[in-house]
Formats: C-alpha cells, structure tokens, sequence
C-alpha cells in the first residue's frame, strides 16, 4: 500500500470521530459561551452583523454561574459521589464474577458470560420501571422481608439513595464484567502456578500477581461505568428521590424546562472535563502495564 | 555424583497413579530421587514425565500413591509448603517484575528481610552471570536470559529439589548446548538434587547422573546413561537412546552348548547365555552399529555375515554403513574414522563381512 495515502480504515474512524465527537463538542462548547434570547432557538446568534459592524455574543457568565453556584456544586458532588460508589461496587462485585468466569471449564464461560449480558435483551427502561415494581412498599422484596419477620413494617426503599445506587449497579454490572474477564482469561496460568512454587500463599498471589497484572481491565471496566454513570439520569429521576439534585436531572431541567441552553452546555462542558482526567490518567496506567509486558 | 554413596532419598515416589477425564497418565509409578543427584526423567510426548514432575512440586495431585520429599509426607501438601521449586517449560516469569524483583519474589514471599534477600538475590545473581541486568524487565531479555533468571528465582529459594520442565524446549540449537553445560556446571556448584524432564535422549546422556524411561505412564527401566545404553531391559529403551540392530528370533542352544537366536531367515546370532531363556522361547538380539565389526574378509567374529554395501554416510569423524545382508535384513554399523580417508574396499555395492561377538549382543524378551 502506498505510504502516503491513509488506510481506508483511519479514514472511516477519522470521519466518525468528526462527526460524532468533535462536532458536538464544538457545538457544546460554543452554546457554553452563547447568550440566552426569546426565539428559537433560544439562543443569540454568535456571530451578527449589526450596523455594518460584526458583533460577537459571547459571554464565560454561564460557565462562571455552573462553577460558582452552590446548587450546581452540590449536583455535581451528589453525581460524582453516586458514580464512584457505583463503580466501586461494580468492582467489587465484578471482580470476583469475572474472576469465576474466567476459571470455569472452556465450555461453561460462553454460557455464563451469555448470562452475564441477558439484561440487555430487555429495554434498559423497562428493567428499570420492573425495580420500581420489586422495591415499592408492597412489592415482593418489603413482602419477603415481612414474611420472614426481619421487619414489622414495610422498608421505604424505593425513592432513595439506595434505590438508585442499587439499580446504577445493577445497570452497569455487566460494563464491568466484560473487559475484566477478558483480561483475566488471558491470564497466563502458569504464572499463578509459579507464584505458589515459589512460597507465595493464595491471598499472596492475588495480591502481587493477579491484581497487577488485571489492572487494565480493572482500569477499562471501571472507566466504562464510571463515564456514563456521572452523567446518569433516567435511574435517579425514576427510582430516586427527587429532593436530591444530580447532573443529569440539573441538566435536563436547564435545557428543557428553563430553555437556558447556554447553562445546559456549560453543565456538560465541565461535566466532559471531570471525565478526561480519569480517562487520562486510564491511559497512562494502561500504558505502563503494556510497557512493562512488551518493551 | 558426590552423593551417590549416601542412601537418604531426597524425594519418594511410592506407586503414584493419576488419571485426567478417566484416562490414565501415571500407573503406578514408584521411584526414589538420591539426594544431590541429577536425575533425567526421560519419555515421548504423554508418556507422563511432565505430570510425574508437577505431581513433586504440589500442582498436581496424585489419585493414589504417596510423595515424600526429604522424608517428609507431603503428597497433599499445596505447592507452597513444598521445600522444591519448579523451572517452567516457558520460564512463567513475572512480565511486571524487574529480574530483581522476579528473583526475590520467592524471599519476599516468605517474608525474608530486605538485607539478607539482598545478599541471596545478589548471589544468583552472578551464579547465573546476570549480575547486569538486574533492573530490566523479563521482555527485555533474550531467550537464554530468560531461562538464567528462572533458573535463578528457583535457585535463591535453595530448594532441596529443583524441577526442570523441558528447560531447552525454547532454545536454539547452539545456545542449547551451551545452557546443559551451564546447568550441569550450576548442578556441581550449589549440590542440588535436579530433576529434568526431557524427550530429548542427547540431553538426558549427557546431562543426568542417572535416568528414568518413562513410557505410557510407567517408568520402563532407571540406571545410569551407560547402564541404560549398554543393558537396555526392552526394545523401546533400546530404540529410544540411540541407534541400534534388532534381531528377532528364537532362542537356542546347539550341539556344542553355544547360545544364539535364530532369525526367520536361518542365520544364528551368536549370544551369551541368556538368564532365564528357554530353548525355543521368541526373543530379540540388539546391536549397537559401533559394536559391529566390518572387513572386505570374514571378520572373525563368532557371528558373521556376508553381505553388500547399500549405503554409506560420510560424517568426517565416523562412517554411517549400511549393509543388506538379505531382502528382509539391513545391518547398521559405525567406522571410526583414524585416518581421515575410508578403507577402499569400502564402497556402495561392494560385498562384505559384517560381524559381532556375543558379549555385544543385549538379548531381549520377544
């Protein structure tokens, strides 16, 4: 192939990534810096020739009034404080099923990892609205939890923090699973074998050999909940309580139902920064892992 | 070799047998491992010796049968509890780990402290001249380097056995005699019991103090290299280290009391009497091709056979010949190049006199 011409292939990516990613992100960052108007679109030309003059409507007020504003802070904190609970969950609980997977007889994995990802054959909503229905004060969780006398009363589950952090897990679990696994099948076993040869007790193993050498997935898997957890909004206005304020609802509310574009771009626009630092620093250990197999 | 005289078993393998999914790769395997010894478990691909190897070292366990090591009961004991480490066939060194690190993994396991694991790492170190290359990691080290580090991580350990899997498996031809060199070297200098796992019959002559046969999970016959080279106990063995003549036929002693085996074709192989050999029972004559004596005229030995050159191999310090002597029967036989130039009347298609004694002929069962 001739070196001067690009692939087909980076070319189809390249487009894709225009299109789809630099694109928006443009137009976010611009309706960031845009000042609100009474038309529709509910925003001032950028740019308008006004007298024979070229003037630029541009203002950072948005973007100072979603930083400074105590309410846009305690969004944040509350969506952050949510995603990072989820992923921790996540992996906790991720860890150890990807872990079995990977250990299971060859013939058994492509049906447990097939179970692992069978939520997704039902829509994402309706599995949301049927835990609505399994946490509700007399659904069938509150009835067996009475049944079995642990309480006297039905627990007020639903509409709470847990209720969301519990769904959140539940939704993303599988986000999880799938990059962990395939990290660790690749594991080579021999190396675990080698580890025990060599002195090191179980709890050992895991700790200087498994853990470190799974980090990239570990790393992957929690990024790919953790992106799009932050951002999450269908879970908590469904199962949450709605006192408590998170990104996505604060967003939903400024672009919908206040039509104040300009605050829903500067949300997403600080919103997209928190996500690059994890995914950078992602990068970087993923780098260094591969560094240290292949250099 | 500086043990052999002592009698304290370093491991004990007592009627050991081991099935995986109902087939059987170990029955009923015994077997004494001398202290200090370098001891080459030797076999064809599934004949059981890499399963034997990982049943010593706890990452396996034994269906029936018991394993002491160092007089110690240990046969369900997990590899951890082992006084024996393992050199793996691909080294299973630790991608993450520096060639320090990977060495002192083992110590730092067993919680050494930091100066004395210091001192031992700096040690097998330079006993396996990597004194270099400590900081770099295993990828950036050459195949022969890679095995001098697992060889090292084991060693630091002092282990009273060490377990090598097939360790040559991944090295090239050269460097692979340079590495049974350096290990039969690292064997003298630091007195450990070795055990190798090999198919390669070379490796095992010149490398073990003693070695074990092993075919469809048994051991076939155990004794020192010449032992087993000279007085192969069956065919395979006989086949299976270097080259060698068989003769099938049936055993039997003539008028004047001398003991041969005669073939299907009439001819007699004189022998010495066989223990335990009846007059008419079937057996084989083998013959190392150095044992064979040739001559353009009778060779003088008790057997002689006449016969004609098919083909000769020229390798500068000996001749590879081989005579046919009927449709049926081809003979192989060394010549020891002295001068440097073959004998004239040894050339395709001349007619010659190939011959042994008895004392160089191994009568085997059927």
């Amino acid at each position: 192939m001739n070196a001067n011409r690009p692939p087909l292939g980076a070319l189809v990516t390249l487009s894709w990534l225009v299109v789809f990613v630099a694109v928006p992100v443009a137009l976010v960052l611009m309706l960031a810096f845009g000042e609100t108007a009474d038309r529709i679109p509910p925003i001032a030309p950028l740019l308008e020739h006004s007298h024979g003059h070229l003037v630029a409507h541009l203002t950072g007020n948005h973007l100072g009034e979603v930083l400074r504003d105590p309410l846009y802070q305690l969004a944040f904190a509350n969506a952050l404080r949510n995603a990072v609970e989820t992923t921790v969950l996540c992996a906790l609980i991720g860890f150890p099923i990807a872990y079995a997977i990977a250990l299971a007889p060859e013939r058994r994995r492509r049906v447990y990892l097939l179970l692992a990802i069978l939520p997704f054959w039902t829509s994402f909503l309706m599995r949301t609205y049927a835990w609505i229905g399994l946490l509700r004060d007399s659904g069938p969780l509150n009835q067996l939890l009475l049944a079995m006398g642990i309480v006297d009363r039905p627990v007020h589950i639903l509409y709470s923090p847990a209720a969301v952090l519990l769904v959140m897990v539940y939704s993303y679990l599988p986000f999880f699973i799938l990059p962990m696994y395939a990290v660790l099948e690749k594991l080579p076993r021999d190396l675990l074998e080698a580890a025990s040869d060599l002195g090191a007790r179980p709890a050992y193993v895991f700790r200087t050999v498994t853990l470190p050498l799974s980090l990239p997935g570990l790393l992957a898997g929690s990024l790919l909940v953790f992106v799009p957890a932050l951002g999450e909004y269908i879970i908590p206005d469904l199962v949450g309580n709605s006192d408590t304020i998170m990104l996505g609802g604060v967003l939903w509310t400024e672009f919908f139902e206040n039509r104040d574009w300009p605050t829903a771009a500067a949300l997403a626009a600080v919103a997209s920064t928190l996500l690059i630092v994890p995914t950078l620093i992602v990068r970087q250990r993923m780098a260094q892992a591969r560094a240290g197999v292949s250099a | 070799m500086t043990t052999a005289q002592t009698t304290t078993a370093a491991v004990s393998i007592r009627e050991v047998s081991k099935a995986f999914d109902g087939t059987a790769v170990l029955n009923s395997v015994s077997l004494e491992i001398r202290a200090g010894e370098f001891l080459a478990l030797l076999g064809g691909s599934g004949c059981g010796k890499t399963t034997l190897l990982r049943i010593i070292a706890g990452l396996e366990t034994p269906d029936q049968g018991s394993l002491c090591i160092g007089g110690k009961e240990l046969t369900l004991a997990p590899p951890y509890e082992r006084p024996v480490n393992m050199m793996f066939q691909s080294y299973a060194l630790f991608p993450h780990l520096s060639v320090t690190e990977n060495i002192a993994y083992g110590l730092r396991a067993a919680g050494m402290p930091a100066n004395v694991r210091n001192t031992l790492v700096s040690w097998a170190l330079k006993l396996v001249h990597l004194s270099a290359l400590g900081h770099r990691r295993p990828a950036q080290l050459s195949g022969g380097q890679r095995q001098r580090v697992a060889l090292a991580r084991c060693l630091v350990k002092k282990p009273d056995v060490l377990l090598l899997d097939e360790p040559m498996a991944a090295l090239d031809r050269n460097l692979r005699e340079d590495m049974q060199r350096e290990l039969v070297r690292i064997q003298r200098e630091v007195g450990t019991t070795f055990v190798l796992v090999t198919h390669d019959q070379d490796e095992a002559m010149s490398m073990a103090d003693r070695i074990a046969v092993m075919e469809q999970g048994k051991i076939i016959q155990c004794g020192s290299p010449a032992e087993i080279y000279a007085r192969p106990e069956s065919r395979f063995v006989a086949r299976f280290l270097g080259r060698v003549n068989l003769f099938e036929g049936l055993y039997a002693i003539d008028a004047a009391g001398r003991a041969g085996i005669t073939t299907a074709e009439g001819r007699v192989l004189h022998v010495a009497g066989a223990a335990g050999m009846d007059h008419g029972s079937a057996c084989t004559g083998a013959v190392r091709p150095e044992r064979m004596v040739l001559g353009s005229e009778p060779t003088g030995c008790a057997t002689d056979f006449v016969g004609t050159v098919e083909d000769l191999a020229y390798f500068g310090d000996i001749t590879r010949v081989i005579v046919r002597i009927d449709n049926a029967t081809r003979i192989e036989a060394t010549q020891v190049n002295r001068t440097g130039e073959r004998a004239t009347w040894l050339a395709r298609g001349s007619s010659v006199h190939i011959g042994c004694e008895p004392a160089d002929v191994v009568v085997l069962l059927a």
